[in-house]
């Protein structure tokens, strides 16, 4: 009795190859969900200790300036991940460090350049 | 069933041969012999790219977008110094009497040719097909070796294309890196001004 009782508290109980194999589909399937669901919540920020939007910004401008006069000409095709490799080093340069968070953001972090319209804008995104 | 999804997934990854390294190799270099008149002029040659440097010139990539190796020049040769050696060249087919870095104190050089390699890539975007791009940036200045004044600057970038490849294979990394570099010199040639402007 007490054997059989043990044997069905089992936390992973033995199951047939079939039936493993439909459960580890649907854990997979829902990991996939739950990955596309929370992921795309998900979003760089540059954090640094003690600075301010208006700094940020005033760097961010600088550095996608700086990272563009390396590569003058059409802001298109392999210019936009050189520019943009250069940005993220200037930026990293200056102390910053990118992460990925979760809307909201905490406190101190700041929304840089993420996208090919804004790389050849100039533009910088608000925090 | 299992069997052919990993058999898929991992011709995904690897596929074209994405990992290790390719060394592509490029042309003679252009020799030229010093002229007997002229000005007397140092080639300097800094290579600032940021993610690469020495004879590294590109990534190869897998299925997924992530790089996994490497397109170099052969023999070891640093972008650097191959390109000082036709910069070199193109200098005295210019008229000057040019030598690599600092020429020797009791003759020393009137102007400084100095290049700085921003840029020089090869790489391959994925899709539903492979694009492989390429681009290079060098900016190019002569300088008054006594003075430091600037005389005369100029950026040179030249890029190339090439789309719709499905598999890519070493062939491919050879003839864009060649193309790529024919073509930058070619166009450093075009710039290079044959007087100094004072």
């Amino acid at each position: 009795m007490l054997d059989s009782y043990r044997r069905s508290a089992r936390p992973f109980p033995r199951l047939c190859p079939a039936e493993a194999m439909r459960r580890s589909g649907r854990v997979l399937l829902l990991a996939a969900i739950l990955a596309a669901t929370l992921g795309g919540c998900a979003r760089y920020y540059w954090m640094k200790a003690g600075s301010t939007a208006e700094q940020f910004d005033r760097d961010s401008r600088e550095c996608v300036q700086d990272a563009k006069s390396t590569v003058p000409g059409p802001v298109s095709g392999l210019a936009v991940d050189v520019i943009d490799q250069r940005y993220r080093t200037c930026l990293a340069g200056r102390g910053y460090v990118r992460e990925k968070q979760f809307d909201p953001p905490a406190p101190g972090s700041y929304r840089g350049i993420e996208s090919e319209e804004e790389l050849a804008a100039g533009a910088v995104s608000k925090p | 069933m299992g069997r052919l999804l990993l058999i898929v997934m991992v011709s995904l990854a690897a596929g074209g041969c994405a990992f290790g390294t390719n060394h592509v190799v490029l042309p003679a270099a252009l020799t030229q012999e010093m002229p007997a008149t002229g000005d007397l002029l140092a080639v300097r040659v800094k290579d600032s790219r940021t993610d690469l440097s020495g004879a590294q010139v590109g990534f190869k990539r897998n299925g997924w977008g992530a790089k996994t190796g490497s397109v170099e020049l052969a023999n070891n040769e640093s972008l650097a110094h191959r390109l000082g050696g036709d910069l070199l060249a193109i200098s005295r087919l210019k008229g000057f009497r040019a030598s690599m870095s600092e020429p020797a104190p009791q003759d020393p050089a009137e102007v400084i040719l100095d290049t700085d390699i921003s840029t020089f890539l090869v790489d391959a975007k994925i899709g539903w097909t492979i694009t492989l791009e390429s681009l290079a940036v060098v900016k190019v200045a002569m300088v008054d070796a006594r003075t430091r004044q600037p005389l005369w600057s100029d950026v040179v970038r030249v890029d190339g294309r090439k789309p719709d490849v499905y598999a890519v294979v070493a062939s491919d990394y050879q003839q864009m890196v060649e193309d790529l570099y024919a073509r930058l010199v070619s166009a450093l040639r075009a710039a290079v001004p044959a007087v100094v402007p004072r």
